[in-house]
């Protein structure tokens, strides 16, 4: 688990994903973990991920912080929303809806290299009223945080395109933005699924330190790293790993 | 040093050093657990209500607690940076956002006090 947990945060860090996406797959396909134990393990991990990149951004002055901390306010109560909803319905549902965000997920990897990415200037934190759209981005916010207490993820796939398309926050503070907010907002839902024991401590512990060694290891790793070919190949693991979840929550297998 | 850089300092550092913690933590009750033998019976142990009796099973060296609280230290660390925040926009005399972040802190206390009972 914990070797399992490096190699999520190994690839999240480089690939510019939350570990989420990739624990959660590891731990009910391969380890055969109930969805919500997944899910509770996840999002601790997710803190671990989003704590050590944010503390690099916030001192690099990157995210906005003033932002940052408007938005949490929709992100938070949509991710207890979201955990509370995730204990009333049946786990199969939750693989179902997962795979669909594995989809999405591969989906947004493939228009982002198309696009390019990372364009845009880093910012300098002041008031937010100079973005667009501020009460949409609340509602998206509430969706993003929502996304993530129900299904264990940073939700930073619907943030970053939210505040960077919707708000007119460049891509690079929408990023370090994003990531800034997750931390809080995978927070409040992990209390959610730790106050109902869905938070297995060995469980969590080993997959959370692997993760945390990955992640660091993948940040030192990123400069020297061509993520471009890693890129292509991960977007036919996610729509794999989106068969395979889809397949769990209809009560089938694939043949591998 | 600045105000913000007071403010950047302290929120960064916080991140960094609860992040580090529990890592730390988790290091310790792991390793002291893989040492133990039958180790793997534990994996069946679902704990609960873990904070009813996890300063008592520190207090008495378990594994299990350190993991834990390792565990526990990393979920705190977010709601630690928050209050970070609003002391550093209270140090600039911007109450507004020292508001919202008394806000998001207001929210994490709800989602954190179920599991303290």
């Amino acid at each position: 688990m914990t070797l399992g947990g490096m190699f999520a945060g190994l690839f999240g860090s480089v690939l510019g994903l939350g570990g989420g996406i990739l624990i959660i797959p590891m731990l009910t396909l391969l380890f055969g973990i109930p969805m919500r134990e997944a899910i509770g393990v996840s999002l601790v991990c997710v803190i671990a991920t989003s704590s050590g990149a944010a503390s690099l951004y916030v001192k690099r002055r990157l995210c906005d912080i003033r932002l940052g901390m408007t938005l949490e306010l929709a992100t938070t109560l949509g991710a207890i929303a979201g955990g509370v909803v995730a204990g009333l319905v049946n786990q199969r549902f939750l693989s179902v809806l997962f795979s669909a965000l594995l989809m999405y997920t591969a989906w947004t990897m493939i228009r982002r290299r198309d696009r390019g990415e990372n364009q845009g200037q880093p910012d300098s934190p002041e008031g937010i009223g100079r973005y667009a759209n501020l009460p949409l981005g609340m509602g998206a916010s509430f969706f993003a945080g929502n996304v993530s207490g129900l299904l264990g993820v940073g939700g930073g796939v619907v943030k970053v395109p939210v505040m960077h398309l919707l708000m007119g926050v460049p891509l690079k503070t929408a990023l370090a933005t994003s990531n800034f907010m997750i931390g809080v907002t995978a927070s409040a839902g992990a209390f959610v699924y730790f106050s109902r024991g869905e938070v297995h401590p060995l469980i969590a512990g080993s997959t959370m330190l692997g993760v945390f060694l990955g992640a660091t290891a993948g940040s030192r790793l990123l400069p020297k790293i061509k993520a471009e070919f890693l890129k292509k190949a991960f977007v036919l693991v996610l729509f794999y790993l989106s068969l395979e979840m889809l397949f769990k929550g209809l009560g089938l297998n694939l043949l591998f | 040093m600045e105000k913000k850089d007071i403010a950047t300092s302290l929120i960064s550092g916080i991140l960094f050093v609860g992040s580090l913690c529990a890592a730390a933590l988790l290091a310790l009750g792991l390793g002291m657990m893989w040492l133990e033998p039958n180790w793997q019976d534990q994996l069946t142990n679902l704990v609960r209500s873990p904070l009813s009796d996890l300063f008592s099973a520190l207090l008495r060296g378990e594994p299990l607690a350190i993991v834990n609280l390792g565990i526990l230290a990393m979920m705190l660390t977010p709601f630690l940076r928050v209050v970070a925040a609003v002391v550093s926009f209270l140090m600039e005399k911007d109450h507004r956002y020292a508001a919202v972040g008394i806000g998001v802190a207001l929210i994490l206390l709800a989602s954190i006090a179920p599991s303290l009972f």
